[in-house]
């Protein structure tokens, strides 16, 4: 009696693990950057597979107003080009509820192009060193998410280990009391 | 030790690096010790190797930052001294998903792995449980012995697998008792308060 229950919650246990890992595995990502106007972005699953037909919404920050809706192709990219100096966010849905975003922060007047550039040797590396920064923001943040991924699906891969290590145990009872060798 | 071969401290011989003799034997000995294992396994001992399996399985995940690299706990003596001859079938399942989840060693290598890590597990048993049962030898000592014997014989049964594929392993072979002492050390002390503990809350679980 004890040892069917100790088995039940194996059985039980295993179940929670590997489904747990499951979930975990197919976590939808988003990238996104701005080159110019153009607003580009990529989505993809946990392991890197193409999120394909995602619908792609971009809101403004300021007034959460929907500025333009795309969907991404084949290969889970996408391409719109934007009028807006202004911080947006970007939602991606690929279905199933998976569901990713990405905020893309402007500073106001960004696009302006009738800025004089500055004459004095300090100024212009603080500016060229600002331009740099805002350039490789995204990339650091992409990193970061990378990052992030990589420690959780150590963590998810272990307690999925627990699970199987459970699923093979239970698998053995079963085979053993069928033979009863 | 050559980065390709072997992390530092680590026991999982990686792809490529084996002779096909020596995985050939390593998984005919493995497929005999798991056998074996499978047959004397009974149904009350099943939950008590899958936790210990799982205990091994995490062991080795969790890495301590020692001198140039990192060492891991091994703990394949506590499983052996626990476990008995079942123990070759908890470290098997374990490994097994290691090389799988988090490609630890690779899987032409598991056999010898698991044949490396349940051999010396299994004499650590016939060494030391009666021992520990009659209480002849004080259970610290016992869990310290347990695990100090358990990684040594490892570490010896890889440096000859590394031998056995090729002399230019040779150098690497003997490092690897070098850079498995802090290991040696660790489990024994671990093993010993693991034992402590289990003789306090759940004494039952030292008889196999």
């Amino acid at each position: 009696m004890r040892l069917k229950t100790s088995i039940l919650f194996l059985t039980f246990i295993g179940y929670i693990l590997t489904v747990n890992n499951y979930v975990f595995a197919h976590k939808v990502n988003l990238f996104c950057y701005l080159e110019g106007n153009v607003l580009n972005g990529e989505g993809y699953y946990s392991g890197g597979r193409p999120s394909r037909k995602a619908e792609i919404e971009v809101y403004s920050l300021s007034n959460n107003s929907l500025i333009i809706k795309t969907k991404t192709d084949d290969a889970g990219k996408f391409k719109v080009s934007l009028d807006v100096v202004d911080s947006f966010k970007v939602i991606m849905n690929a279905g199933q509820g998976h569901k990713a975003e990405f905020i893309i922060e402007q500073e106001k007047n960004t696009l302006a192009e009738d800025v004089e550039p500055p004459t004095d040797k300090r100024m212009l590396e603080i500016e060229i060193d600002r331009l740099i920064e805002k350039k490789t923001k995204p990339l650091e943040q992409r990193i970061r998410n990378l990052e992030k991924q990589q420690s959780e699906s150590g963590i998810v891969s272990i307690v999925g280990g627990l699970g199987l290590i459970t699923g093979i145990f239970i698998f053995i009872y079963l085979i053993k009391k069928k033979h009863a060798f | 030790m050559p980065e390709t071969a072997l992390k530092w401290g680590s026991m999982h011989i990686s792809e490529g690096i084996l002779s096909l003799p020596v995985i050939t034997t390593g998984y005919a000995l493995t497929a005999v010790g798991v056998g074996i294992s499978l047959k004397r396994l009974k149904d009350k001992d099943i939950v008590k190797t899958a936790v210990f399996s799982a205990i091994f399985f995490i062991a080795s995940l969790i890495h301590v930052p020692l001198g140039p690299g990192n060492v891991h706990l091994i703990l394949n003596g506590l499983v052996g001294l626990l476990l008995g001859p079942a123990c070759f079938c908890a470290i098997f399942v374990a490994l097994l998903l290691q090389t799988i989840l988090f490609q630890f060693g690779g899987l032409t290598g598991l056999g010898v792995n698991t044949f490396n890590m349940a051999m010396p597990a299994l004499l650590c048993f016939f060494l030391f449980y009666k021992l520990m049962e009659r209480n002849s030898l004080p259970l610290t000592l016992v869990g310290f012995l347990t695990g100090f014997i358990s990684v040594s014989l490892s570490a010896f049964l890889l440096s000859v697998s590394l031998i056995l594929s090729g002399e230019h392993f040779e150098a690497s072979a003997k490092l690897i008792f070098l850079a498995h002492i802090p290991v040696m050390l660790i489990d024994g002390i671990i093993t010993a308060i693991v034992l402590q503990f289990i003789k306090k809350v759940k004494p039952e679980i030292l008889c196999v």
